[in-house]
């Protein structure tokens, strides 16, 4: 299904200026706080009215200002996982799932109670009040109430805010589950790297109120922006590799004709991986260091070489495979490098994420 | 409580019931209208706002003779509305439904007051959750906001309950004293002051006054706290 948002907001000192246009399946909104967000996902849902703009999903158009068209909220069928869980406090946990059966605001083809308990794991949840839920727990209700409205796309604001790391992990996995298992599009608001990297089909970048890019994740981190606007101090890498196989709590994957080691993944053998490298984890050698401790190194040609507060941020091509590398201005001098020149880029460290 | 109810003299119970009935009249009549004006107040964003609401609070600060006599003048017989109501069958002026309506606008301020609190302190975002899982807005104001505000408008219900209970100044102008018509409690003990040797009925119908009344907030204590109950979420 499509999402079409073209959206112009004037909120007092705030402006918002959104072009998005994708039909992937998980889509993520990702800019640091006061990028604009969580507005951006008011005015898909409705919550907010922009001064001009087109929200689209499918054929159903829900804002269209020349047109004159703006469905209220209630109408749009959007399944909104707010920041806080927002449960109702006066109903237990089986009548806020079923909150939008009882008030005539669920589609027929909204998925069976059973159904999302079992994939949410909330069967045990259904008779306590919401005063009495974990953090964890009332997320995941409120996550399951919104699926069984029958929404046509399903906003997930900053769903793991406030959960330790063990129950970030958990939710994250069951969102990952939710989405590859043929339910609704998932717009997803975060400002974590590594949720985003996780999860995305598409990457919104966002910046002071624009979305400055809205591409596949490795394309978006490319992006001349996307250092500022993930309010980094070095640019990354995204790559997409493939899992060959496990050895001894390392994790094999092929990333494009290359081998590539990475700290053990939970996935299985030819699953799709991606991995994160901060540009300053790649070191630069002229000739193969066969004698060193890092595992990966790639030999690569420099594409492209650009000033950088850090020192001199390189672009490398690795047969094909694109990376950032981060060196000081006297390390390139000793070097001497130069675009065009053949290098080995050895990566110290990455940080994984995975894509089900 | 049946021995000492038979222990009034007729006029005394008379004068009981007629309070009863006048006060539940008058909080079941004004709650519906209470509960929209006090949504109104905390929710609304319209001009005339503050005028709504001066209005509303305003007997509450005028003395009730003004008010009374106000509704004399607006509801009496030859009154603007009391003579558009009279063909309908509807008259107010020294009726018991007069007694009604005085101790209905009297507490009106009060019921309103307390429901409004209420209802300003409803999250609206759970409004708003309400409204991306498609309830209407009559939805959601049946469904979460009513219920949320439960506490409060079950203050404002027994606070209004009370004030009818007590109602004199307004009543007593708009219908009079009329024993077994207007003769509520507080005018009938008023009577009885006035009477020589009638001390002692006195005595009973304000012992009577207090057990009311306090059985009123008694009850509105434990209502409150079942709706607090139902509502805290746990």
């Amino acid at each position: 299904m499509s999402l079409e948002v073209r959206a112009h907001a004037r909120l007092g000192d705030f402006a918002l200026d959104a072009d998005i246009a994708t039909d992937a399946p998980r889509v993520c909104l990702f800019g640091r706080s006061g990028a604009g967000k969580t507005t951006l996902a008011n005015v898909v849902a409705g919550l907010i009215r922009p001064d001009a703009g087109r929200v689209a999903i499918g054929d159903e158009v829900l804002f269209d200002s020349a047109a004159g068209i703006d469905a209220p909220a209630w109408r749009r069928r959007i399944g909104y996982v707010f920041q806080e869980p927002r449960l109702f406090p006066h109903l237990n946990v089986r009548a806020n799932l079923l909150y939008a059966r009882r008030s005539g605001g669920a589609e027929a083809r909204a998925p069976a109670l059973d159904d999302v308990c079992a994939l949410l794991g909330l069967q045990s949840l259904l008779d306590r009040k919401p005063g009495g839920l974990s953090g964890g727990e009332a997320r995941r209700v409120a996550i399951g109430r919104a699926l069984l409205s029958g929404p046509r796309l399903v906003i997930l604001d900053e769903p793991l805010t406030g959960l330790d790391g063990a129950r970030r992990k958990e939710l994250l996995a069951y969102i990952d589950l939710l989405a590859s298992r043929g339910g609704p599009p998932i717009l997803y608001v975060s400002h974590s790297i590594e949720e985003t990297a996780r999860l995305a089909d598409v990457v919104v970048l966002m910046q002071e109120g624009r979305t400055i890019a809205c591409a596949p994740p490795a394309e978006a981190f490319d992006h001349p922006e996307a250092e500022s606007a993930a309010g980094l101090t070095a640019p990354i890498t995204i790559l997409e590799g493939r899992v060959l196989d496990h050895e001894a709590g390392a994790t094999r994957l092929s990333l494009g004709p290359m081998d590539f080691q990475t700290p053990r993944l939970e996935l299985e053998p030819g699953e799709p991986a991606r991995i994160v490298v901060d540009a300053r984890d790649v070191a630069i050698a002229l000739s193969n260091p066969i004698d060193s401790s890092v595992q990966n190194r790639l030999h690569a040609r420099i594409a492209a070489i650009e000033p950088h507060t850090g020192g001199l941020l390189l672009r490398l091509d690795a047969q094909g495979v694109r990376l950032k590398s981060l060196v000081t201005r006297q390390a390139a001098e000793r070097l001497s490098l130069a675009q065009g020149g053949t290098v080995f880029a050895l990566i110290k460290a990455v940080a994984s994420a995975r894509q089900g | 409580m049946t021995g000492l109810f038979s222990a009034l003299t007729q006029t005394e119970q008379d004068a009981l019931l007629l309070s009863l009935k006048v006060a539940c009249v008058a909080t079941a009549a004004s709650l519906p209208v209470g509960i929209a004006v006090a949504w109104l107040l905390a929710r609304g964003r319209f001009a005339g706002r503050g005028l709504l609401s001066a209005l509303v609070y305003l007997p509450l600060v005028l003395p009730p003779v003004v008010t009374g006599y106000a509704l004399l003048l607006a509801f009496g017989r030859h009154g603007p509305i009391g003579a558009m109501l009279e063909p309908l069958g509807i008259v107010f002026a020294f009726r018991w439904t007069g007694a009604a309506l005085a101790c209905g606008i009297m507490g009106f301020p009060l019921m309103v007051r307390a429901i409004r609190l209420s209802i300003e302190a409803v999250d609206l975002r759970l409004e708003q959750a309400a409204g991306t899982l498609g309830a209407a807005p009559l939805v959601r104001f049946a469904t979460i906001t009513l219920p949320l505000a439960a506490p409060g408008i079950i203050a404002g219900a027994v606070l209004a309950f009370a004030k009818a209970m007590g109602e004199f100044g307004a009543t007593i102008t708009f219908v009079s004293n009329i024993p077994g018509e207007t003769q509520t409690l507080p005018s009938a003990i008023y009577s009885l002051i006035q009477t020589p040797g009638a001390e002692a009925g006195v005595l009973r119908l304000v012992v009577i006054s207090v057990i009311v009344s306090v059985a009123a907030v008694l009850a509105s204590e434990w209502l409150s706290q079942v709706a607090a109950r139902r509502t805290a979420g746990r």
